[in-house]
């Protein structure tokens, strides 16, 4: 019974998202007469279905997390569709691995016995993977952090969150708090090496948060946001390209050809948008410079509106409320903090990126966590909430054995 | 597992606070900020609007066609003296002034900001060529054409750079500004202007410069705040005030004005005893009175981008507290600011926004933006604003320094000012009226600006004739001038 | 397909989609709500999920009743101040004195905090020691402060093979031992008598009438008769009394919900 009950308003929402879907890729392929279009306005809806029903039928996921985060890599397909069909096709295959990778995690969280044998391999690779780009490493964006392997580049960065979240998750339930630290500042060197430093706010705010939620000693914390001030002074003073981004947030139009050209452009496509969007198809999104990742939220705001932006930050707020439930219901500590550290993670890196692109605060090089072009973005995002489902399908387990085993007294 | 919980909670309420944080700034810096994000030069959407639609016609408030696109090419009035009289307002064929019409609002003017009605109605009449809307402005084209000709009548203000605006008090549209020196876009060469002096500033909205004793009209609205009987009081004026050891505040020419009721000090425009008011007062009265009447205040105004005026906050020594309570130290202002300022006491202490656009319709006439009743603010109470309307009634009908500007049909009230700065490290003088007639039939304020004035001469002297030329054209005119094409 | 005609359809459809936008945005929200109160009500019928036991007051040294029994979560910690998951009020334990966790098929392994000591069975542990420590089984005591209690695991556990416990050696648990006497689950098992130290010649523990927690009762069919020589209700949390009963709890002023000072530590 408890089954039907959550299945309606479930069923409402994949359908709304279906009906969305179906109409803007139709919408998009009668505007570029393209077959590929239809085909698509059809094949996005019948995988948000398929990937929103399906899974739940092998094991317990949640399914609002599942459709919100559908829609938003949509939603980032869409967009790249719009704007620049051959990233849109390289993300649809990237999601569809993002799925699979998905469905590895959740198992992954539901059974491994023994955590122990795995995290210090892990640790032990993560740091090798986040050293490669400091040795050979691809310079972007004046971030070197892409290694490319053939055709194929990938962001070490990425990779090592999960691992972090899960080693992190388990040194803290553990009480010990030196492998984490040790684990966690390696880890900030090597990205501060490689001039990573939106990736290395992430990764410091991470630890901070679960360390105060789990230990939470109250001095240790003082110590941490105060070494993450001096740290942020110190990157201030140190690096060349600190100032100039700090100096872009203050006032982009001071130079605005250079180097405040992308936040300008940003702005401007934002002030287009008007409540309601330009319309989709229509507008000018290619104008941005790196319209397809950092500032794809320009682009939503621009041809849906920020009334849609909006909702797209709530659509956000609601994938954190859910996972901070999910870490809230679980028994051991390790998975609460698992479950936790996922979450803050997205909802932080959210944060970041959308702040930078309405200049709440200066641009950082993180990517928007579904939406942005990026394969290996996508799959790792996927991938943690792949941790928070299976934290979740955990803890549904451990209530229905519990309801069983009270029914049966 | 339970202190983690609570924690979680905290965390989720922090995260929750950030999401709420975003939100609300970028719903309210888009929606004050939007219009001048869009308008910035670089737009390349308007680029490519442009390379599709013809522009729209900009009409003045008669629907005297002031701009308008014929064959690709943009076409000013037909006369040289129209077209230089409001190139600063409109802008000239290369974009090169700052936020005027044509690049501020080019959302309009290019149909960017089209509704579904517009876009249907288009596609239910096919043609060839798209057409942008069409922009009527507040402006009277008579009036702004002849506002350059009233500098050079005058043997002193002939030749010399400055701005000049005038506006309607009660619902704040502009009825003309120009600014000097101008030049004729069509005919204008290289040459002319490397030989003129920053030809492309709009000196009327965008230049800053010391208000001068003009200042004194907020003076004494912070005097008349803190002191409410100071009417009754007395002052004393002997020619100077030592305020320290290097500085003495002196009065124009030197003067010494003997014994005076703060009336008649603003009616001559003594120096010492404002100073000594200012003095009196002290730097945070006067700062709060300088702010509400929109000093330090960030201007969003819809229609106009003016630079912010200032009063300074910090670093205040007892000089230059003194030297604030007649509108020199480091004080700025535009020429839109002070004829704001004369507006809102003619207003009865309520400054009116500033507008320029009248309406905006669509090639096909529907109406996209109508005029709406200007936001106000209130910068002081009622009974201030009579008692300042009735010392700048002094000023120029009671035998003070504005005279000049004295017509004997109307109700011509108002302040001069000359302020003294200094540029490259010489000494300039500005000249400055500012004033209202108190006439309900004709409700304008004026405020004219004169640059670089010889020594000796006055507000009174230089800005007030100028002022008079104004108000007389529009005693003629006063029928023409009301009006409007709704 | 012209461009007019595109124009026209896609600034149609742009309210469209700031619709659905905004519909989905309300059912996502809405389903968060609903799934929160289902959980709130299944879990109201179901008052000690989440716990694997409970440790009942053998000697509470005059500052807890004797035979309070507080529900013991899988991980948890035991202390002084209302936040921790235990809370034992006595003088001499600290404020957050140990923590513990349960491992499934082994017991429940106790970690003092530095500078606290707790003893288990007889074997004192501190921070450096706990780590080799054999856990507390059902039937073990724990000695804290001046306190006793003694750990009492839920029959149901100890057959729970569960999804994901960690088994020490990596091996999947085989399902549990049969106990020596037909145990119904959500019934306490009866007390092996060799655990009972000497000094403790408390006769075994009926279940005293009110959980402590101001939880639901259990229904009538799945709990045992109440005994009477533990009567009464035992003090809410929190509340040093050393007379008998006391009212119910009330509810808690916001100044002392939580007891938070970490400097302590």
């Amino acid at each position: 019974m408890s089954k039907k009950h959550n299945r309606t308003p479930g069923r409402r929402l994949v359908a709304v998202v279906m009906l969305f879907y179906f109409l803007a890729f139709l919408l998009l392929a009668v505007r570029k007469s393209s077959r590929e279009g239809y085909i698509l306005s059809i094949a996005v809806p019948l995988m948000i279905f398929l990937g929103t029903n399906l899974l739940p039928h092998m094991f317990k996921a949640d399914r609002l997390l599942l459709s919100l985060s559908n829609f938003l890599c949509a939603l980032g397909v869409l967009i790249l569709y719009d704007t620049n069909p051959a990233y849109a096709y390289q993300q649809a295959v990237s999601y569809g691995i993002g799925l699979l990778s998905m469905v590895i995690c959740i198992l992954l969280v539901r059974s491994v016995f023994s955590w122990r044998l795995l995290v210090w391999p892990l640790i032990l690779i993560s740091l090798l993977l986040l050293a490669l780009p400091v040795l050979w490493g691809k310079e972007t964006n004046g971030a070197k952090n892409w290694i490319a392997l053939g055709p194929v580049s990938f962001q070490p960065s990425e990779v090592v969150k999960l691992s972090l979240v899960i080693s992190l998750a388990w040194f803290m339930s553990r009480r010990k708090m030196i492998p984490w630290l040790l684990f966690s500042v390696l880890c900030l060197i090597l990205l501060m090496l490689q001039k990573d430093l939106g990736t290395a706010l992430l990764y410091y705010m991470t630890a901070l948060m679960l360390y105060w939620a789990s230990a939470g000693s109250m001095i240790f914390t003082g110590i941490g946001i105060l070494g993450g001030c001096a740290a942020a002074v110190y990157g201030y003073n140190q690096f060349s390209h600190v100032r100039r981004r700090v100096a872009i947030w203050l006032n982009p139009w001071a130079d605005f050809e250079n180097a405040g050209y992308q936040l300008v452009q940003g702005l401007m496509a934002i002030a287009s948008g008007g409540l309601f969007g330009v319309g989709l198809g229509l507008g000018m999104p290619t104008a941005i410079p790196v319209y397809e990742s950092d500032f794809i939220f320009a682009v939503i705001c621009e041809q849906f509106g920020l009334i849609f932006g909006i909702c797209v930050l709530l659509m956000y707020i609601a994938l954190i409320w859910r996972g901070v439930s999910v870490a809230m219901s679980a028994r051991r500590s390790f998975h609460s903090l698992l479950a936790m550290g996922s979450t803050v993670l997205l909802g932080f890196q959210t944060f970041v990126i959308i702040g930078g692109v309405l200049k709440l605060i200066p641009l950082t090089g993180v990517t928007m966590p579904f939406v942005s072009y990026g394969g290996t973005s996508l799959i790792s995002s996927l991938c943690l909430i792949g941790f928070i489902q299976g934290v979740g399908s955990m803890n549904e387990s451990d209530l229905e054995e519990d309801t069983h085993l009270a029914m049966l007294g | 597992m339970k202190r983690q919980r609570h924690r979680f909670k905290m965390i989720a309420l922090f995260l929750f606070a950030l999401f709420l944080l975003l939100g609300l700034y970028g719903v309210w810096s888009v929606t004050h900020y939007g219009s001048r994000w869009f308008s910035y030069a670089g737009n390349p959407r308007l680029a490519a609007q442009k390379e599709n639609v013809v522009e729209g016609d900009i009409l003045d408030r008669h629907g005297t066609v002031l701009a308008s696109t014929d064959d690709g090419r943009r076409i000013f009035s037909s006369s040289p003296q129209a077209r230089a009289a409001m190139v600063h307002v409109l802008g000239d064929r290369n974009g090169m002034i700052a936020n005027s019409v044509e690049t501020f609002q080019a959302g309009y003017l290019y149909g960017y900001q089209s509704s579904l009605s517009d876009a249907v109605h288009l596609l239910m009449t096919p043609s060839d060529v798209r057409k942008g809307n069409t922009v009527t402005l507040t402006l009277d084209a008579g009036l702004n054409t002849v506002l350059p000709g009233f500098f050079q009548l005058h043997p002193l203000s002939a030749g010399k750079n400055g701005a000049a605006v005038v506006m309607n008090y009660l619902t704040g549209e502009v009825l003309a500004m120009t600014s000097l020196p101008c030049f004729d876009p069509d005919t204008v060469t290289d040459a002319d202007i490397a030989s003129l002096d920053h030809p492309f500033w709009n000196r009327a909205t965008q230049a800053l410069y010391p208000p001068g004793s003009t200042f004194k009209i907020v003076t004494s609205a912070a005097a008349m705040k803190a002191i409410p009987d100071i009417q009754s009081q007395s002052f004393e004026c002997t020619g100077t005030l030592p305020v320290s050891e290097t500085f003495a505040v002196h009065d124009f020419n030197s003067v010494t004005h003997g014994t005076l009721s703060l009336r008649d000090a603003f009616r001559r425009s003594c120096n010492c005893v404002y100073a000594s008011l200012a003095l009196k007062l002290g730097d945070d009265a006067l700062r709060s009175a300088a702010e509400s009447f929109g000093f330090n205040q960030n201007f969003l105004f819809r229609d106009l981008v003016v630079y912010n005026s200032s009063y300074p906050v910090s670093n205040r020594t007892f000089d230059a507290i003194a030297a604030s309570g007649y509108g020199q130290s480091a004080l700025t202002a535009t020429p839109v600011h002070m004829c704001l300022i004369s507006a809102a006491v003619a207003n009865g202490g309520t400054m009116p926004e500033p507008r320029l656009i009248r309406s905006v319709k669509t090639a096909s006439g529907s109406q996209v933006l109508s005029f709406s009743t200007a936001s106000a603010r209130r910068v002081c109470s009622d009974e201030i604003a009579s008692e300042l309307s009735s010392m700048m009634k002094d000023v120029v009908q009671g035998g003070g320094s504005g005279n000049l500007a004295d017509i004997p049909s109307l109700d011509i009230r108002g302040k001069t000012g000359t302020a003294e700065s200094s540029l490259n490290g010489e000494k300039i003088n500005y000249a400055w009226f500012t004033g209202f007639n108190a006439q309900p039939e004709l409700p304008v304020a004026v405020c004219i600006l004169v640059e670089n004035i010889p020594d000796g001469e006055t507000g009174g002297t230089v800005s007030a004739p100028v002022a008079k030329d104004v108000f007389m054209w529009l005693k003629n005119n006063i029928s023409q001038v009301l009006s409007s094409d709704p | 397909m012209s461009s007019e005609l595109y124009e026209v359809i896609s600034l149609a459809a742009r309210y469209l989609f700031s619709l659905l936008g905004v519909l989905i945005v309300l059912r996502a929200f809405l389903w968060l709500r609903s799934d929160h109160l289902e959980k709130r009500r299944r879990l109201r019928h179901l008052p000690d999920t989440g716990m694997i036991g409970e440790l009942v007051v053998l000697d509470g040294a005059g500052y807890v009743q004797d035979g309070t029994c507080f529900p013991v979560p899988w991980e948890g910690i035991l202390g002084f101040v209302r936040s921790c998951d235990v809370v034992v009020p006595c003088i001499g334990i600290r404020k957050r004195h140990l923590s513990f966790s349960f491992e499934p098929e082994t017991g429940l392994f106790i970690h003092p905090f530095s500078g606290c000591e707790a003893s288990v069975d007889g074997t004192v542990l501190n921070c450096r020691t706990s780590e080799k420590a054999a856990p507390m089984v059902h039937g073990s005591c724990l000695k804290v402060g001046p306190a006793v209690l003694r750990l009492r695991i839920f029959a149901g556990l100890d057959r729970n093979a569960g999804f994901g416990q960690e088994a020490p050696s990596g091996v999947l648990p085989s399902p549990g031992a049969t106990p020596s006497a037909p145990v119904y689950p959500g019934q306490p098992a009866p007390l092996p008598e060799t655990v009972i130290p000497p000094e403790y010649s408390a006769p075994a523990p009926g279940y005293p009438g009110f959980p402590p927690y101001g939880q639901q009762v259990l229904p009538q069919n799945m709990m045992p008769p109440a005994s009477e020589q533990y009567g009464g209700r035992p003090p809410a949390p929190g509340h040093i009394s050393v007379s008998g009963s006391s009212p119910a709890p009330v509810r808690r002023r916001r100044s002392d919900r939580w007891e938070e000072d970490d400097w302590s530590e």
